[in-house]
């Protein structure tokens, strides 16, 4: 009998250890997939979005006034919308796919990554454009390996080399995503002789093209640090020719009681062009003055004309959309835009004009006012210049403007029962990332959440793939010295 | 003898259960442990996966029934 009970208590004792092995294997393979889920040591890790349910690691559609989430999607009401994205670990590229259907009639639907929080600067790229869908049909195409494509609307040139070497007059070229090399040169451009100062007070970040020819590129910015709150306000200037970086500076905050400060740029033997300078600051700095040997200055798609500056200012502009806007209840009243006005009557809402004859002059009685467009902005007509080429988008009227030739990278999105699929690659290295999370936004151009429209803007799944070293490339990088 | 022999038994299986709800309960107390630390030193390792808040109601129901 005690035999037996023995026998049986051995078999149970077994069992026991039989359980507690295969429980504790159990945890120890949860934990290791943790792990792995953490590491990705094959370098390379997606995740999915698809509204049902929250998601760790993508963040939902904001801001919450401009989006309506419902079971399993998310419409976007107004421009722009943002979500985040928090990844394991440090990834180089983002392969982001968006699964969307616009059933709207805004022909265009970008998606872009946060490259500077202070400048709000993003690296946008396309999901959709109509316009050019629709020219795709209707015109010739010449259509490369690389994915670039020359919509023609009359079938004149055989391959995009040959176009890009026999270039027709510019003026009868639109672009949509595509970098191209424009040797923009001002025929009757004379080097000033003397100094020249832009006494205009401009609050935050902006942009501005200037222009040289056999002489030294010589500037001088007086900042304001307004310091209305305690964050650091670092100014950063950048200097670029085309896309090219070449030349960057900080002016730290010195946090101290003087709030003036100065930066210097200078840059001796460069070849005659535009060049195109980009001021990154929050806006708790204003640019007091600029100081120039040169004589050309056009401000790029946006100017915040700050608080105590000289009254009645008047700007030109090519834009064909004008946007204005205050935070200032002081700075409410009307605008005159060409031939119209725009009615600025409520802080903080964005106002916009459409102008038919470019250039326009926007004639301001108040200052402190954002004024913003899709071209460029100068306080001379003389002085207005813009060395881009027009660009498709919703502002771009194909046929009263000429257009004969459209280049562009964009591929029209995937169709599958009526959604729309494209995927777009970010660089992560340069973007900006706040609390481990990086920024994207989805932006349609026009879309306001205010203003009702016919159609929809619907986010069905977003799909980001991330990629980065191995965990085979690291080991051998942290033991190869 | 049978019914001696089938007793042994039938407490042989009860004493496999709550062994079986002994080990689970540790299990799940050394789970809580490690996910906590691990949340400490790489937030999100877990909660991106799982929420803790379950775990912790399945390891409190396994408390309970082994009271029982």
């Amino acid at each position: 009998m005690n035999e037996k009970n023995n026998i049986i208590s051995n078999g149970v004792n077994k069992n026991v250890f039989k359980i507690r092995i295969i429980l504790w294997l159990i945890l120890a393979i949860i934990i290791a997939w943790f792990i792995y889920m953490k590491i990705a040591p094959t370098g390379a890790i997606s995740y999915v979005y698809d509204f049902s349910r929250p998601n760790y690691f993508i963040g939902k559609l904001t801001p919450a006034e401009r989006t309506k989430t419902s079971e399993a999607e998310t419409e976007i009401k107004g421009d722009p919308v943002y979500f985040s994205l928090k990844t394991p670990r440090r990834f180089e590229r983002a392969k982001v796919t968006i699964k969307f259907k616009n059933t709207t009639d805004l022909p265009i639907m970008e998606i872009g990554l946060l490259n500077n929080k202070n400048a709000w600067s993003s690296d946008l790229k396309p999901l959709q454009n109509k316009i050019i869908d629709q020219l795709n049909l209707a015109w010739s195409v010449v259509s490369e390996e690389n994915g670039v494509k020359l919509i023609e609307r009359e079938k004149k040139y055989n391959t995009i080399e040959q176009f890009l070497n026999n270039l027709p007059n510019k003026e009868e070229i639109a672009l949509y995503n595509y970098n191209f090399k424009n040797n923009f040169l001002l025929k009757s451009y004379k080097p000033s002789q003397q100094d020249n100062i832009i006494n205009y007070k401009i609050r935050g970040a902006y942009q501005f093209y200037t222009y040289i020819k056999q002489e030294e590129l010589d500037y001088i910015f007086n900042f304001i640090d307004l310091n209305l709150n305690s964050d650091d306000d670092t100014v950063e200037i950048k200097v670029y020719s085309g896309d090219n970086e070449i030349y960057s500076t900080y002016i730290t905050d010195s946090k101290t009681d003087n709030n003036e400060r100065q930066a210097i740029v200078k840059i001796a033997d460069l070849p005659e062009g535009v060049y195109r300078f980009s001021i990154i600051a929050n806006n708790d700095i204003i640019t007091k003055n600029i100081i120039s040997k040169q004589n050309q200055f056009v401000l790029i798609n946006k100017v915040w004309l700050a608080d105590g500056n000289k009254k009645n200012i008047t700007l030109f502009t090519n834009s064909r959309l004008i946007n204005a806007q205050t935070i200032n209840p002081g700075s409410l009243g009307k605008i005159k835009v060409g031939d119209t006005f725009i009615d600025v009557n409520e802080t903080y809402k964005q106002l916009s004009v459409k102008i038919l004859k470019q250039p326009a002059k926007i004639e301001l009685n108040k200052d402190d006012i954002i004024i913003s467009g899709d071209g460029v902005f100068s306080f001379t007509e003389a002085g207005l210049f813009d060395p881009k080429l027009k660009t498709v988008d919703e502002n771009l009227n194909i046929n009263d403007e000429k257009i004969n030739y459209v280049l562009t990278n964009y591929q029209t999105p995937i169709d599958s029962n009526g959604w729309q699929t494209t995927t777009q690659e970010f660089d992560l290295t340069k973007a900006y990332q706040e609390n481990g999370k990086y920024q994207f936004l989805i932006s349609i151009p026009s879309l306001k959440a205010e203003e009702s429209r016919q159609g929809k803007v619907i986010v069905k799944e977003i799909k980001v793939e991330l990629f980065g070293t191995t965990l085979k490339q690291k080991l051998k990088k942290y033991f190869s010295f | 003898m049978q019914s001696n022999i089938n007793n042994i038994k039938a407490g042989a299986k009860r004493k496999i259960v709550n062994d079986f709800f002994s080990e689970l309960f540790y299990v799940l107390s050394g789970a809580i442990l490690i996910f906590t630390c691990l949340e400490i030193f790489w937030p999100g390792i877990v909660l991106a996966y799982l929420n803790l808040n379950y775990v912790l109601i399945f390891w409190l129901v396994i408390g309970i029934i082994i009271l029982f």
